[in-house]
């Protein structure tokens, strides 16, 4: 019998051994990576595991309950659908790459102390950086220097803040609730809340995940956001400005993804307003609400991967990704499959009964009533609406149907490699599944659950609501029509800032360049006006400094009988005052 | 589809005032059979009208405004 070992270990060991592998075995070995992982997880018991010590604390490499499992189930579904669907992509870079990312996601759930959190924490900016960067394009590339930067800045706060913590309660423990305050406790919800993508620390996410590969953003969705909710769960239960934050997230995404073009920016708008549940779930802090959160994330992780797949098929079949470029190209007809298991998606987002989304979503919906939080409640109903309007009707009706306000050139689709549809099939299978069988679920989340989603009024209501939005946008479709612009957000002030910065840095340098020119000059003119201090003022009234002539002792020397006469003058005149003085003595 | 589209609101409006709410009523507008598809009519309005607004009047750039 095989000890359970930590799931991280199969991630790298493949990682290590992808790129020395033929294509066969290669692909064989990406399949297996999470199936190993999965095998491991099954037969984890809970407890606590791998504590090494460093530094005079205890690292815990495997904290294992039914929180952090929970979470670590979805993260190895997860990489083995999108792996599946990247079957067929010839980069090691980004297979080598996600399997690290998958991975450390695993560390970061498992970790029972800060540090080790913190060393996992980091691994993932780094590994993810790469899907955006494997794109080999500029903008890819400046997109991921961004993302880099911001996250690296997030770390950052994170390591101030665990070192603060430790220095002020002398334990590293990362096991159950924060509490007190103080500056250890704040920093460290900084770094989590950065990469949960709270506004208004958020643009680093639709920034990156749309410029990442195709591929790569599937994984992206999953891990970085989901991993800080599993952080806040852990950490901050019933953090009050969580629950607030998270209903106000859950609107600002919707009201963003309204105006948004790109189709994959536009699902990333909604990444942040569906994090806004689950961050408001932990906000809440009831048993329900953070049930909700744990489940909301288990089914987003799905749902939206599958979103990003079923637009990551649209943009490699036609080469486009913008609703204004899509729209006419009558795509239902050639990329069918596309748009059924994307809908399944939507529907699964939108919280339809019998998709996936309809278990989970509703749980704090009504852990915000249950708790007499109007506000936060109205504004996650309102979420919900915008969920609908754009992803399950705007975005699919923009891009495999509408109709073309210009002639365009016609494109050429390529037909969908068989992985992909398989990945996508895996994942609509899932949402259904899901959907139908919420025990399933129920079942492994970390607190008892007393929550049925398939009651005959909440169905209704819920049909209610989906329907007068299909109403709604009937009869404003024209108004939704996707603009060719861009939408500014709150990146505008570090982009802008660094280009300020950067302008505001070279004028300064050219500042100190004239002032140098300018003090070379002036000491320059002291220079050739020294050569002849006779002519200077001269030269100084013509304004002609180089015509000076050099200065020549000679040419202004008096004759030697000018001395002499001087002398004797002066010796004369000496005398007779000196004979002079005598003679009038008494 | 419009029909179609009718007579779905139509029934799950009939649905809404022949079941009851169960359990606990935390809000008044929980007892309006048909509350959800005002809010969802109201809502939808108001997201679409005030994003496009807010895009159009401030948010929005030409694409080209970062490069």
């Amino acid at each position: 019998m095989i000890e359970p070992f930590h799931p991280f270990l199969p991630y790298l060991v493949g990682a290590l051994l992808v790129p020395f592998l033929p294509r066969g075995p290669k692909k064989a070995l990406l399949l297996l990576v999470p199936a190993l992982a999965f095998w491991d997880l099954l037969r984890m018991p809970q407890g606590t595991y791998w504590q090494v010590p460093f530094l005079g604390y205890q690292l815990v490499l495997g904290q294992v309950d039914k929180l952090s499992l929970v979470f670590a189930y979805v993260f190895v579904i997860m990489s083995f659908a999108g792996l599946l669907y990247a079957l067929h992509v010839q980069d090691d870079l980004q297979h080598v790459a996600t399997l690290v990312y998958a991975g450390s996601a695993l560390g970061v759930v498992f970790a029972g102390d800060l540090f080790t959190l913190y060393v996992f924490w980091e691994l993932m900016a780094v590994a993810s950086v790469f899907l955006i960067w494997a794109k080999r394009e500029p903008r890819a590339l400046a997109a991921g220097f961004r993302y880099l930067l911001v996250h690296l800045f997030g770390g950052a706060c994170l390591l101030a803040g665990i070192v603060l913590w430790a220095s002020q309660h002398g334990s590293l423990a990362f096991s159950g609730p924060l509490t007190g305050g103080g500056w250890g406790f704040w920093l460290i919800l900084l770094g989590f809340t950065l990469n949960a993508a709270v506004p208004p620390l958020h643009p680093w996410l639709p920034d990156a995940y749309p410029e990442a590969t195709i591929t790569g953003a599937v994984f992206l969705t999953a891990y970085t956001t989901k991993a800080a909710v599993y952080t806040l769960l852990r950490a901050f239960p019933g953090v009050e400005v969580l629950a607030w934050s998270g209903a106000v997230m859950a609107v600002y995404g919707v009201v963003w993804a309204i105006v948004e073009n790109d189709i994959r920016r536009l699902l990333a708008y909604h990444i942040v307003s569906q994090v806004g549940y689950m961050v408001c779930g932990v906000g809440l802090g009831s048993y329900l609400s953070m049930n909700g959160s744990a489940a909301h994330a288990f089914c987003h992780i799905l749902y939206k991967a599958l979103l990003f797949m079923g637009t990551g098929a649209v943009i490699y079949s036609t080469g486009l990704r913008k609703m204004t470029d899509l729209q006419g190209r009558d795509l239902h007809w050639q990329i069918p499959l596309s748009l059924v298991f994307y809908m399944v998606g939507a529907f699964s987002i939108s919280a339809v009964p019998l998709f996936s989304g309809f278990i989970c979503k509703p749980m704090i919906v009504a852990a915000a009533a249950e708790g007499h939080r109007v506000a936060i409640f109205l504004l996650l109903h309102l979420a919900s609406i915008g969920t609908w309007l754009c992803i399950g009707l705007k975005l699919p009706y923009y891009t495999w149907f509408g109709r073309a306000d210009r002639p365009r050139e016609a494109i050429e689709v390529r037909p969908l490699p068989l992985n992909m549809t398989l990945g996508m099939a895996f994942l609509a299978f899932l949402c259904l599944f899901l959907g139908i069988f919420p025990g399933v679920l129920y079942k492994i989340l970390p607190y008892p659950v007393h929550f049925h989603p398939y009651e005959a009024k909440h169905v209704v209501d819920t049909l209610q609501m989906l329907l007068a939005t299909v109403v709604g946008v009937w009869l404003l479709i024209g108004r939704l029509k996707p603009d060719e612009a861009i939408t500014l957000d709150t990146d505008w002030f570090y982009r802008q800032g660094a280009g300020a910065f950067l302008r505001l840095c070279f004028r300064l340098a050219s500042l100190r360049t004239s002032l140098q020119e300018g003090v070379g000059k002036v000491v320059a003119a002291m220079i050739q006006l020294s050569k002849n201090p006779l002519l200077a003022a001269k030269a100084l009234m013509k304004g002609d400094l180089e015509g000076i002539p050099a200065y020549d002792p000679d040419r202004y020397r008096l004759p030697v009988g000018v001395g002499v006469m001087s002398a004797l003058l002066l010796l004369s005149a000496f005398c007779y005052l000196l004979f002079a003085s005598l003679t009038r003595m008494p | 589809m419009k029909r179609a589209l009718c007579l779905a609101i139509a029934s799950v409006a009939l649905l809404g005032f022949l079941l009851p709410h169960k359990g606990e009523v935390h809000y008044l507008w929980q007892r309006v059979p048909v509350f959800d598809l005002i809010f969802g009519f109201l809502g939808c309005l108001l997201l679409i009208l005030f994003s496009k607004a807010l895009g159009h009047h401030w948010l929005q750039r030409p694409e080209d405004y970062y490069d």
